[in-house]
């Protein structure tokens, strides 16, 4: 089943902007190996539980996938064929909020190599540009 | 040895928009502290701060505006994690102990991997008090005989001479998860199934 939260203080939310860079999340602590982003968008739900079924079923648990986002924004939709006004749609979907810079899923336990193509099948399914980051040493 | 850089003092204002102006140029602000003197804002070029990085330099020895031994203490990037910012170099004298990060190395392939069992790195390093003249650049833990279920904690990490720990000893640094197919059984129940 897809991420949600258990439980929301609002059900609906305003949409809000997405300005600048991510400053928290954004260097790979979990793994060795990480796909971070490199545009600003939502993630739905059901995109991080696709991504997650293409790289497990490529890493065939060898290694260990963590999943770095969580989709705590409501994001609500007027049903078809419904005229304009009275009030706000019911919640739809939920999303995860991704800037620029955020780490969306880390790799361990797995080769360079082997990470590269499981996040290339994962990378496919995202609906923002990502690249692939190495644990920094340094 | 240390690696040897080249530094300018940073004159004028200082400040945001006076470090972008800087880092437009191809050079990156830092300052050097510590041994109660006073502080010293720097540059670098960003080819010798791209050298410090690929060499895993924590010890560099500053030329020209200042001549000093200096410990690479933090280092800022930007968001995306592709550029640094920022560099701030501690006074240091190679003879005094420093207290540094240093990254685990895992040698050998685990018993536990063959047996199925899920590789966890979960230290990928730890705080160790050194000589700054000896500041090993990783240390190196063989995990070859840890089998399914079992970890490694960094006391158990062996450590060149005149190194200590700081980390506590009691944090695993390296664990097997068992398969699905074996979680829950006992090692008598395991062999039994053998």
């Amino acid at each position: 089943m897809a991420l949600m939260p258990k439980r929301v203080k609002h059900r609906k939310s305003q949409r809000g902007r997405i300005k600048g860079s991510a400053t928290r999340g954004n260097t790979v602590v979990f793994g060795d190996f990480g796909l971070q982003s490199l545009d600003a968008g939502w993630v739905k739900a059901t995109t991080i539980e696709a991504g997650r079924i293409a790289a497990q079923q490529y890493v065939r648990g060898e290694g260990k996938l963590y999943i770095r986002i969580f989709p705590d924004k409501s994001v609500t939709s007027t049903p078809l064929e419904t005229r304009m006004g009275k009030g706000k749609g019911e919640p739809d979907f939920w999303a995860a909020v991704v800037k620029p810079g955020t780490i969306l899923y880390e790799l361990g336990g797995v080769t360079e190599q082997q990470a590269k193509v499981c996040f290339a099948r994962l990378a496919s399914k995202l609906p923002v540009q990502v690249r692939f980051v190495k644990r920094r040493t340094f | 040895m240390a690696e040897v850089v080249q530094v300018e003092r940073r004159e004028g204002t200082m400040g945001t928009s006076a470090s972008r102006r800087l880092r437009k140029t191809g050079q990156v602000p830092a300052v050097l502290y510590g041994h109660k003197q006073g502080n010293e804002h720097l540059t670098l070029t960003q080819k010798s701060v791209d050298s410090i990085i690929r060499h895993h330099s924590k010890i560099v020895e500053l030329q020209g505006a200042v001549n000093e031994t200096a410990l690479v203490s933090d280092l800022q990037f930007d968001p995306l994690g592709i550029d640094v910012l920022h560099i701030d170099l501690q006074r240091v004298d190679l003879n005094e102990r420093v207290t540094v990060t240093v990254s685990i190395q895992f040698k050998g392939e685990p018993a536990g991997a063959k047996q199925g069992g899920i590789v966890i790195e979960s230290g990928h390093e730890v705080e160790v008090e050194c000589p700054a003249v000896a500041i090993p650049e990783a240390i190196v833990l063989q995990v070859t005989a840890v089998a399914a279920g079992e970890n490694r904690t960094a006391g158990d990490l062996v450590l060149p001479e005149n190194v200590s720990l700081v980390t506590s000893p009691e944090t695993v640094v390296y664990h097997i998860e068992k398969p699905k197919g074996m979680r829950g059984k006992t090692a008598g129940e395991e062999e039994a199934a053998e």
